[in-house]
């Protein structure tokens, strides 16, 4: 354990100081703007380099949030600790929140750091914060992807359908038709009955 | 084996150094799923996020450093999450580096004659690098390691004391992610740095400095990863299997004949995601170093290198103690020591090798 270094200076500060470690630009966006509709004014955005460690020891934050992923996090967590040469001008810890609270933020990918002698209750509404606006991005994320995927089908059908079209002299709804009875009496998907069409096509050519 | 039961899945958290090499060898080669296991290797960039997910359980094993392993079971510093180690996953590995610049100050107080250049003489040839550059006002030099409770810095303060380089007193010391130390040393941020593999060879394929010494020729045998599971997971279905898988894998990779194949698995970009020509030089062990210093090997995989023994979690205590990162009293060494479980790697091949291989 490295020694408790309590900072009366720092806990006097009035707006905590918080500093965010992300590589994802939206993501912390996104959190720094939970951070400050909360009332948090005081907010740094930094990401990985060589000399994150330096620019975190400048900026001498009373709460690091960092993604869970983050390489620099053994770095961060070593600088307490490694050696009695080091100096700790952040004198920060991990945080021990109750099980619950550290499966949400792990399952969540936010991990956070404190310096000592920070109010629990203040901390609490923070990581809960970062828990949501992380789990809210990471829905955001899935939304996207499956809204890819959808209008990628999309493309797929439209094709297969121009291709029917132009093969068997037929009208769009005739096409779509052919594509849906062929879909049901094969027991399969239409977006996967257009792709082998789009195979088959293709193959031909 | 199986019979027609499902296989049982279980997820093991890996840093990606050639050091996992047993885990990917015990999924890739099919000794894992021999074993009626369905095993996953979830990559991960920290040993903090590996032993954050071990503790919720979102893995049920990972590969670990022996020291990180000693100091998530104590607590020091961070989470404490006692852990159990039924088996280790290698011995030795790691190197030294020195930027070019420090290569070429080196080589100016060094000549190679016959013989390979010692440790002890390069460390020598550092400490006059460090007086002279005292004498000159300049600044002292800055010695990076990735990750405090590591045999990485135990060997750096072995290294540099075998010298007369006191590491605290002489240098100044940074910590920095593997993925950015090849950039810092570049930078002139590091000028010499001790890694796991294959972060020294990389280094040296990007022109940034230069591989000085395997640490396996200064301190060998040096336990270095282990695999760790949470203590309460001593009794999991899965567990003599995984242990079987990889003691098998440690086989198959003793084989030299399979290097090339171990060399190419390692190289996939969700496993290590190196140049197969620079994982084929670490486990070869045959690349030059810059005084021509070769131990009998770089890394060891075999099968004596997987035992869990409490002589090589002692040696680790007692280098940390040394370091002054655990103040030895009877009740941490106890719970340290209980960490290596020979019982449970011994009760799973208890048999089976014989009878299968």
């Amino acid at each position: 354990m490295p020694p408790a270094v309590t900072r009366p200076d720092a806990v006097r500060r009035e707006a905590l100081r918080i500093a965010l470690v992300d590589d994802n630009p939206v993501r912390a966006a996104i959190l720094e703007e939970g951070l400050r509709e909360a009332g948090h004014t005081d907010i740094t955005r930094l990401t990985t380099s060589p000399t994150l460690l330096r620019e975190l020891s400048v900026l001498d934050p009373d709460m690091v949030i960092i993604d869970l992923a983050n390489p620099s996090r053994d770095s961060l967590e070593q600088m307490f600790q490694i050696s009695r040469s080091v100096p700790r001008p952040v004198a920060m810890f991990v945080d021990h929140s109750d099980t619950s609270m550290i499966e949400a933020a792990v399952e969540a990918g936010v991990s956070t750091y404190i310096v000592d002698g920070l109010k629990k209750e203040r901390i609490k509404a923070i990581l809960d914060m970062s828990i949501s606006r992380f789990n809210a991005f990471s829905r955001l994320k899935a939304e996207l992807a499956q809204a890819r995927t959808e209008l990628d089908e999309r493309k797929t059908v439209e094709r297969a359908k121009a291709i029917l079209m132009q093969r068997r002299s037929i009208q769009e709804p005739e096409a779509y038709a052919l594509l849906r009875r062929t879909a049901m009496n094969e027991n399969r998907r239409i977006i996967d009955v257009a792709q082998s069409i789009l195979t088959a096509a293709e193959l031909l050519k | 084996m199986t019979g027609q039961t499902r296989p049982i899945p279980v997820t093991v958290g890996f840093v990606p150094l050639i050091d996992a090499a047993l885990l990917v060898v015990a999924r890739e080669e099919g000794f894992a799923a021999m074993e009626g296991l369905d095993l996953t290797l979830a990559r991960e960039g920290s040993w903090a996020a590996i032993r954050d997910k071990l503790n919720v359980g979102l893995f049920d094993a990972a590969h670990m450093l022996a020291p990180a392993a000693i100091a998530s079971t104590l607590g020091l510093g961070h989470l404490q999450v006692p852990l159990i180690a039924p088996l280790a996953l290698n011995l030795d590995g790691n190197a030294i580096t020195v930027s070019n610049l420090l290569a070429d100050e080196l080589q100016a107080l060094i000549q190679p004659g016959e013989a390979a250049v010692s440790p002890v003489q390069t460390a020598r040839a550092l400490a006059s690098v460090i007086q002279a550059r005292a004498r000159e006002g300049l600044e002292p030099i800055t010695v990076g390691v990735v990750f405090g409770f590591s045999c990485h810095f135990y060997q750096m303060r072995a290294w540099l004391g075998s010298g007369g380089i006191d590491l605290e007193r002489d240098t100044r010391l940074v910590v920095i992610p593997p993925p950015l130390m090849v950039e810092s040393l570049k930078a002139g941020l590091v000028d010499v740095f001790c890694a796991g593999s294959p972060w020294n060879r990389l280094a040296e394929a990007a022109g940034a400095g230069k591989v000085l010494h395997p640490c396996a020729s200064f301190m060998p045998d040096c336990p270095e990863k282990l695999l760790v599971l949470r203590q309460d997971s001593e009794g999991a279905p899965w567990l003599a299997g995984l242990i079987r898988a990889i003691v098998r894998a440690s086989l198959w990779a003793s084989e030299p004949n399979n290097l090339r194949l171990l060399a190419r698995h390692l190289a996939r970009p969700d496993y290590v995601g190196a140049p197969v020509g620079v994982i084929e030089a670490v486990l070869s062990g045959d690349a030059p170093t810059l005084f021509n210093a070769l131990p009998a090997s770089w890394i060891r995989l075999d099968q004596e290198a997987t035992l869990p023994a409490v002589s090589r979690i002692k040696a680790v205590f007692d280098m940390m103690a040394d370091a002054g990162q655990i103040t030895p009293d009877q009740s941490l060494w106890t719970r340290a020591m209980g960490i290596a479980r020979p019982d449970l790697y011994a009760k799973a091949l208890a048999g089976t090798l014989n009878r299968t291989s």
